[in-house]
């Protein structure tokens, strides 16, 4: 278990490292010509860096059993914050989601997204078998899910909302959600993005683009154009770090949501293929944490953790590549960007606290084998 | 939780990973090439590298053309903030005295980059060094700059936009004084600024070469001020003038008036900018008689002292009248030319045929490109014998139904007094690379022989008497024999001659004996004087005077040394009355006449020639079927096949002959 822990603390923490260097060199550009500085970008985002390393050691030091006792008053409050960005939120790329408090601004969809991630898990073990029960448990569930993902949606951030509802209910799925249930709202909510899809324009064109271009055969708009030819002129070793030509604005957010194609033209196939196993390699141990872990909440927390970064970082790769329509969304622990690493951090901060506290657990009771946890949820 | 439906999220997100790696190994293996190639389409760019265009001297190596380096600045509005205007708008508009709402009203245009001053100065240019702001940049501009203005604009021409040689010179010659551009591979980001230079594939740029003129700065500056003040003193729509040395070809100065500053040629009208020397043509009138002149002398169908009836100023030519100016009764062929006699001239062309006058109009250049550098050229008109009416070659004789240019005139006058060579017309003396090195020494170049050194001295002579006794007596300066014609043309307007609109000419030589300079005005319409002889010969008069004092010991230190080496020439600067009795024939001894009666002579036997006029005798040794050598001109005074020896044909005789002056006596 303690191997699990470290192992995610040290992958997370390559990934971070390695986005320092790619944020280095891609940024640098815009850097000099934004700011005339060639660290600008940098050191903001070095700041961040540690500032997230600070929470990952905190939440790491929380034993994790407290969330389930803030986590409603703590869910009512982001959902208030959450009504109060609607109305006062700074108007940044056509999305109204960022808040600024002194210092700093930052997505209130980043907190709300672990805050909802932790009050399912909590809930669901609150329920335990109830959750198969529509009236009794089910609809009790969803209502949260609803309430925080459809307040995302409408900032608008409609790509971070539909991201939360498929993290939800994957939640709510392994949670022992009846299928049925789970496809019925699927498909009342499916109905209800697609509306707000359509009602926001920039969400609206996105889509309009994508399927044009896959009508076409084309490339679905300009920054993915950029993103393969990035990725395409890296080949299998990559032209090397600090040598992407892509980043010199050719490539918008190259430091941002479209890192990915610089990793892929500074490393090559090689560093791009090795980038996402390193994300499987977190998977994976997030995972078994969740299968060693004797409680449900914490099971279904670290998965419903290690699921959201896996998901996000799989579908920042699938736009890079040209697979899903453009979302924005970041590249957990490599992206520049300020709230959702933090964030990234301190979820990262739970698994690691997740796997020490099975650990002790693990070596205190020492007869239960693991196996016979996971049958208990069943 | 549910292992089973773990799995399956589990199997998902394999999935999920599979495609993504089979897509990365569809873009970074299967097609890096290609993505690469266009990824390396935008990111790189091969910049051209201008060459410094070459300088311009004149012959003495006095610089006339050059480069300034000078800034353009540039604006990138979508970079720039309105706090980065308002500094650039403070800033610039202190630097160049512009106001504030200049700029900002530049800087308020929907583009995406403007130009904020363009080819700024370098000292106004380094006051910028320090000041930066998000989007401006700027670009080394250079400046060709006319160092004197106006100073021979027609000949240097001027530069475009892209510094291309638009006209003149620097059109002629935009090849070598272009140079060659480089080239260099730049990587660029997507706004296009330079991130880093591909040194091995920057080819760099080879400058243009330096040009030495056959101008003389002087001289130019002296011919323009001249025409300018001519024009200003005798009215006119434009003068022409042209100095060339005659025994090279090379063009020491040309101008027009008006004319214009190259350095801001976009001021000007195409047609103060036109090389009207070279591209416009016109009636020549009497300067055209001394091609007829020298046709007729060099064929020896004419003596200068041959008398001709000029019927008292009013002639009717088969059904046209022709009148002169001055009128006389009798004239000298060398009269004729003095009083520029158009009737004594359709007179004397009629003693030559048609072709053999055209081969000699021709054999002078006109109606053909002289080859001059200078673009824009045209050949002027001259007809073929075959499409003359029967009034051409009379008119032609005395300057009309001929168009030709000031350069065509120049350089045929060159011929006729040089001793018979047709140069063409030279304006490069060098061409200097621009470490120095010589690229190539331009050198006279020859055309033809188009008549006989003698035939030359003898144009000469008569040509300075119209200076010394006629028409162009106002071109006669204190110390330095002038020689020269006046031209007066009715302008052809419309197809009919104008009464009012004259092109008045004067073509001048100094020193006679041995001319150095040779010079062309041409008054276009001149309101004042109309006749050459009182609007062209005084401006000329100026022009030459003014030359002779810049180097008075140049054109005098010649006239000593001329008059021992030149024997012909002793005859026109003797003395007329005194080298008249030496060269009067002895008492006894009449001059022959021939009369109708050539086929009186026997065709076995040589004939004795003496005492006939050469004219006469050549027409009896061509009848023979005998070559000849000529030795003078005027009476024949001995022959080397003695009279009454047997010949036959193809044999060569050898005559001799010798001026005579005959007082008051017609020879015909």
């Amino acid at each position: 278990m303690k191997k699990l822990g470290l192992t995610i603390f040290l992958d997370a923490f390559a990934l971070m490292l390695l986005g320092l260097i790619i944020v280095m060199s891609a940024s640098s550009t815009y850097s000099v010509i934004r700011f005339d500085s060639l660290f600008h970008l940098f050191n903001s985002h070095l700041f961040k860096v540690i500032v997230g390393i600070g929470v990952m050691i905190v939440f790491s030091a929380l034993p994790y059993e407290i969330y389930k006792e803030y986590s409603k008053p703590a869910i009512i409050v982001i959902a208030i914050v959450l009504l109060l960005t609607l109305f006062f939120a700074q108007n940044i790329k056509g999305a109204g989601r960022w808040i600024n408090i002194g210092f700093f601004s930052f997505q209130p969809a980043d907190v709300a997204k672990l805050i909802l991630i932790i009050h399912l898990a909590a809930l669901i073990e609150d329920k335990g078998e109830a959750i198969r029960d529509y009236k009794e448990g089910f609809l009790y569930l969803l209502f949260w899910v609803v309430i925080i993902s459809v307040l995302i949606l409408i900032q608008p951030n409609v790509s971070n909302g539909i991201l939360l509802v498929l993290i939800s209910f994957v939640m709510l799925y392994i949670g022992g959600a009846k299928v049925t249930h789970l496809f019925g709202s699927a498909i009342m909510f499916l109905i209800g993005s697609g509306i707000a899809i359509m009602l926001f324009a920039h969400s609206r064109e996105r889509i309009f683009t994508f399927l044009n271009a896959v009508k076409h055969g084309g490339t679905a708009n300009i920054q993915v154009k950029q993103a393969l030819l990035g990725l395409g002129s890296g080949g299998i070793f990559g032209v090397g770090v600090g040598h992407s030509m892509q980043s010199n604005l050719f490539l918008p957010e190259s430091y941002g949501d479209f890192i990915f194609a610089i990793i892929g033209e500074e490393l090559g196939f090689i560093g791009s293929v090795i980038v996402l196993v390193s994300y499987l390699v977190l998977f994976t141990a997030g995972i078994l944490i969740a299968k060693k872990t004797k409680d449900t909440f914490g099971q279904l927390l670290a998965f419903g953790i290690t699921f959201s970064i896996i998901l996000y970082a799989f579908i920042n790769a699938a736009v890079a590549t040209g697979l899903v329509p453009t979302t924005g969304l970041p590249l957990p622990f490599i992206s520049y960007g300020g709230t959702s690493l933090i964030l990234l951090c301190a979820s990262v901060g739970i698994l690691v606290n997740i796997a020490y506290t099975n650990a002790k657990k693990e070596n205190a009771v020492n007869i239960i084998p693991s196996t016979s946890v996971m049958n208990e949820g069943e | 939780m549910s292992n089973s439906r773990a799995i399956i999220i589990i199997v998902f997100i394999l999935l999920v990973f599979a495609a993504l790696v089979i897509k990365l190994v569809d873009i970074q293996i299967v097609r890096s090439e290609e993505l690469k190639y266009y990824a390396q389409r935008q990111q790189t760019n091969l910049e051209k590298i201008d060459a410094e265009r070459g300088m311009i001297y004149d012959r003495n190596n006095v610089l006339l053309v050059y480069n300034r380096n000078d800034y353009s600045f540039y604006l990138d509005l979508r970079m720039v903030s309105n706090k980065g205007k308002k500094k650039i708008a403070e800033k610039f508009s202190s630097v160049f005295g512009k106001s504030k709402n200049y700029y900002y009203n530049l800087m308020s245009d929907s583009g995406k980059i403007i130009c904020l001053e363009k080819k700024a100065p370098g000292e106004k240019a380094f006051l910028l060094t320090n000041f930066k702001i998000n989007g401006l940049f700027y670009k080394e501009d250079p400046t060709r700059v006319y160092h004197y203005g106006d100073l021979a604009s027609h000949v240097l021409g001027f530069v475009g936009t892209e510094d291309q040689g638009v006209n003149g010179i620097e059109k002629a010659f935009d090849k070598q004084l272009g140079g060659e551009n480089g080239t260099r591979l730049v990587e660029r980001d997507a706004i296009g600024d330079m991130i880093t230079v591909a040194e091995e594939e920057t080819k760099p740029a080879v400058p243009g070469d330096n040009l030495v003129l056959t101008i003389n700065k002087t001289y130019q500056a002296i011919l323009e001020e001249e025409l300018r003040k001519g024009l200003s003193e005798y009215g006119g729509t434009a003068a022409i003038g042209i100095i060339m040395d005659p025994n090279t070809g090379e063009i020491l100065s040309l101008a027009n008036m008006n004319d214009y500053d190259p350095n801001k040629y976009w001021e000007y009208s195409d047609d103060e900018r036109r090389n009207r020397a070279v591209t416009d043509t016109y009636e020549p009138g009497s300067t055209f008689k001394s091609i007829t002149m020298a046709a007729l002398l060099d064929q020896k169908l004419v003596n200068e002292n041959d008398k001709v009836f000029v019927e008292n100023g009013k002639y009717k030519f088969k059904n046209i009248s022709i009148f002169d100016t001055h009128k006389h009764s009798w004239l000298t062929v060398k009269g004729v030319m003095e009083e520029s006699s158009d009737i004594g001239m359709a007179k004397l062309v009629q003693n030559i045929d048609d072709d053999l006058f055209y081969k000699y109009v021709r054999a002078f250049g006109f109606g053909n490109y002289t080859s001059t550098d200078l673009p824009g050229e045209v050949k002027g008109k001259l007809k073929k014998p075959n499409e003359w009416s029967q009034f051409t070659k009379t008119f032609m004789s005395f300057g009309y139904e001929v168009a030709v240019t000031p350069i065509q005139l120049i350089t045929a006058y060159s011929a006729i007094i040089n001793g018979g060579i047709l140069y063409q017309p030279q304006l490069i003396k060098r061409e200097v690379s621009h470490n120095g090195k010589i690229v190539m020494e331009f050198s006279p170049k020859e055309v033809r022989t188009v008549i006989s050194p003698q035939t030359s001295a003898e144009m000469r002579k008569i040509l300075v008497g119209v200076v010394k006794n006629g028409t162009g007596q106002n071109a006669k300066l204190d110390f330095i024999t002038v020689g020269g014609k006046t031209g007066t043309s009715q302008k052809l307007i419309n197809g009919s001659y104008s009464k009012s609109d004259y092109n008045s000419s004067f073509i001048g030589f100094f020193p006679a004996e041995k001319p150095k300079i040779i010079c062309l005005i041409l008054v276009i319409s001149p309101e004042k004087g109309k006749y050459g002889g009182f609007v062209a010969a005084p401006i000329f008069k100026n022009v030459a005077q003014r030359i002779i004092n810049t180097d008075v010991k140049y054109f005098q230190d010649q006239q000593p040394d001329q008059m021992k080496k030149g024997n012909d020439l002793k005859v026109v600067f003797a003395d007329n009355k005194k080298n008249g009795k030496e060269n009067l024939v002895p008492a006894g001894k009449p001059v022959k006449i021939l009369g109708d009666n050539l086929g009186a002579f026997a065709t076995d036997e040589m004939p004795d020639l003496i005492n006939y006029n050469l004219r006469d005798g050549i027409k009896i040794l061509n009848r023979l079927g005998l070559k000849y050598k000529v030795n003078g001109s005027g009476i024949i005074i001995s022959q080397s096949i003695k009279a009454g020896e047997k010949i036959s044909k193809g044999l060569l005789c050898n005559i001799d002959c010798k001026e005579i002056k005959i007082n008051g006596a017609s020879v015909y």
